[in-house]
């Protein structure tokens, strides 16, 4: 995304009629005070103008325990927003989820007060507002009217979506110019599909229902490699998929390095503590055992790729003395589940002769330098090694065919 | 052909006024219409000057 300047930002481009209406039907009926609030006979005092000034009208308020938002009224978007509210976008249920699990609660509501209060204050500010989906790049990275406000039917994909989910999917789905392994995601580089094809709007919009335990790997209205590729036309159509289609996920073979993740969160400590930022691979590509047995897709598959995030004993420390201690910290890989968006028909594992010399590591039968693939306990125990005992699902150690390790 | 050159040389004259007066009108108060937010957010040249540069937001992004 090509920075903007601050005024381009704000700038709506008048179209030729002189007539906003003509831009957009949401300014037939509503001027711009009826969403933003703000003084409008202020025509030549900018501090006045803004005077109460509601930057974000999409974003829910609660006034005596009533939730709003300006989308909602009547005749406009009622059910949606109603909908909407207990999304996964909205609320960040999955989240929650392991930030309960981790303090060794069942669901959020249980955790510590101060570990409710911090999250609320430091990790929602990632929360999707409609606006930042169907009209302006959310705040975090950086804000900007994204087609001089118009409402948006189909959100952008850049300003919207990988504004966002940047630091991961965007580098995976786009790839990177000159970059061997980065060669980005074939249903997007070769096929033009954009997150749409396989993301729709009510996997946007709904609402969650089992709130305690739904996050992105269980949120049933996701999509699936099987939902175009289905599993019996696939199964037998080359030798690879024979072989192992039932023992590994697809993203072993399809996807490409893809991006550990680092910095955000909390405050971005992590940013600046050197122990963390030393061993902290950014792009990489890890095989382990599947950390998500139960998988919709991936049910008792053996082998999935895994990535690192960054979640410490005392991440939550400098919420307070409750926060700091994180009981069920050792029972939750930190290296998860990963669905890369760095599909290749041929990859850097697959694309080989033999077929199996960049995978399989016994001598004569592949390479030992292969083991570098593969997450072992030492290489945890030797960068992270606050983090051994909560990965001990999750490591290859003593789980591979014989004479590979 | 002369003339069409010619008629084409007026409406860019046209144009390029209704830009100098733009400018030369951007930082002054002389909006009397009935919608002052309308009249700023459409004009590109007070914009640029109401909108100082440390008023960007936040940084790169999150997500997940
Ligand atoms: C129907 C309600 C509605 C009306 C009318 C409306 N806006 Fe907006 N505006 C929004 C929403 C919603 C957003 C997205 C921000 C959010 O809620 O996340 C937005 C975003 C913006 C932004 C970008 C904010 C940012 O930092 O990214 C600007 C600037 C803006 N509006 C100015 C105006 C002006 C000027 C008018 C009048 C011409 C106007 N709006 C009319 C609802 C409205
Ligand atoms: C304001 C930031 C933001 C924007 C904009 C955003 N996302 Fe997200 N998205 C998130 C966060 C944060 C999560 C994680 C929620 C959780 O796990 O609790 C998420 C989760 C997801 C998930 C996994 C859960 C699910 O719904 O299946 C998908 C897929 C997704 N986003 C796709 C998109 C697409 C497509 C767009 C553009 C239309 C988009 N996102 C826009 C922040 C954003
Ligand atoms: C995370 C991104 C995201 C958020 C947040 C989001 N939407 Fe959407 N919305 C979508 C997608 C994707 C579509 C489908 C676009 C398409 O099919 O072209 C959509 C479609 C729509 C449509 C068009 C529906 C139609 O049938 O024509 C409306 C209206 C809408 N959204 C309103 C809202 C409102 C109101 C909110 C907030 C309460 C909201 N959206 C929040 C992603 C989002
Ligand atoms: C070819 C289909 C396809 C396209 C295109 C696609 N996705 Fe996905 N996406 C998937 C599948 C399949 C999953 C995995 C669901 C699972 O494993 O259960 C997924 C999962 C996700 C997740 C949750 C897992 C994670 O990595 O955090 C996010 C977020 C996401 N997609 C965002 C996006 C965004 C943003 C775009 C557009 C830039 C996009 N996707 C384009 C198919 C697609
Ligand atoms: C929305 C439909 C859709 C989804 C979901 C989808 N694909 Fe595809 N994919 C296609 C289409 C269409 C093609 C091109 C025709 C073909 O080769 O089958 C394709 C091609 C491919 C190819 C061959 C690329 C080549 O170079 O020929 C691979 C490998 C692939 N997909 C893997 C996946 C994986 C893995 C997933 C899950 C993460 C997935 N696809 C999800 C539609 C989809
Ligand atoms: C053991 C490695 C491996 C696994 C696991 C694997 N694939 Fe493949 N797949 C390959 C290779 C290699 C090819 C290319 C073979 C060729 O063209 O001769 C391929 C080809 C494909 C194609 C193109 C088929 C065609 O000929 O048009 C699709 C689509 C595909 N795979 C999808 C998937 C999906 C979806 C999964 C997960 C359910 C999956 N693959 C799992 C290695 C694998």
């Amino acid at each position: 995304m090509p920075p903007m300047a601050p005024w381009e930002k704000v700038y709506i481009k008048l179209p030729r009629s002189g007539n906003l209406a003509d831009l957009d039907h949401h300014f037939e009926e509503l001027s711009c005070v009826d969403c933003h609030g703000g003084d409008k006979t202020q025509n030549n005092n900018k501090e006045k103008a803004h005077k109460g000034l509601i930057q974000d009208p999409s974003e829910f308020t609660t006034v005596d325990g009533k939730v709003s938002n300006s989308c909602a009224g009547e005749e406009c978007h009622t059910s949606t927003a109603e909908e909407y509210h207990n999304s996964l976008h909205q609320q960040l249920w999955g989240e929650r989820k392991y930030v309960a699990l981790r303090s060794g609660v069942s669901s959020f509501d249980q955790c510590p007060q101060s570990t409710r209060d911090g999250f609320n204050g430091e990790c929602t500010s990632c929360h999707a507002t409609c606006g930042d989906c169907h009209i302006s790049i959310p705040n975090s990275a950086g804000k900007g009217l994204v087609n001089d406000h118009r409402f948006q039917k189909t959100p952008n994909m850049e300003k919207n979506c990988t504004a966002c989910h940047g630091s991961r999917v965007a580098f995976d789905f786009y790839g990177e110019e000159g970059l061997e392994e980065r060669q980005g995601d074939v249903h997007f580089k070769t096929l033009y599909m954009d997150c749409f094809d396989c993301h729709n709007q009510s996997e946007m919009h709904t609402r969650v229902t089992d709130t305690d335990n739904t996050d992105r790997y269980t949120y049933d209205l996701r999509p699936s490699c099987f939902d175009c590729h289905p599993a019996d036309s696939i199964a037998t159509i080359n030798l690879y998929h024979t072989m192992h289609m039932d023992n590994m996920t697809c993203y072993v073979c399809h996807s490409q390095k893809y991006n550990n993740c680092s910095a955000c969160h909390v405050k971005g400590e992590w940013k600046t503590d050197p122990d963390y930022q030393e061993n902290n691979p950014h792009e990489d590509f890890k095989i382990g055992l599947n950390p998500l047995p139960a998988h919709r897709d991936f049910s008792d598959v053996k082998y999935a790729v895994v990535r690192h995030i960054p979640i410490a004993p005392d991440t939550y420390e400098n919420w307070g003395s409750a926060s700091a201690n994180l009981p069920d910290y050792n029972t939750i890989p930190t290296w998860k589940f990963a669905s890369p968006h760095s599909i290749q028909r041929w990859t850097p594992r697959t694309d080989a002769s033999p077929c199996y010399n960049n995978c399989h590591t016994k001598e004569g039968f592949g390479k030992p330098e292969n083991k570098e693939i593969f997450l072992f306990r030492a290489e945890i125990q030797e960068k992270w090694p606050d983090e051994v005992q909560a990965n001990d699902p999750v490591v290859v150690d003593g789980n591979l065919p014989d004479g590979w390790e | 052909m002369y003339k069409k050159s010619f008629i084409l040389f007026l409406f860019l004259l046209l144009y390029g006024c209704t830009q100098l007066l733009e400018e030369e009108n951007a930082g002054k108060n002389i909006f009397v219409g009935d919608d002052g937010c309308v009249y700023c957010h459409t004009n590109k040249e007070r914009l640029k000057l109401l909108a100082p540069e440390e008023d960007t937001g936040g940084g790169g992004g999150g997500g997940g």
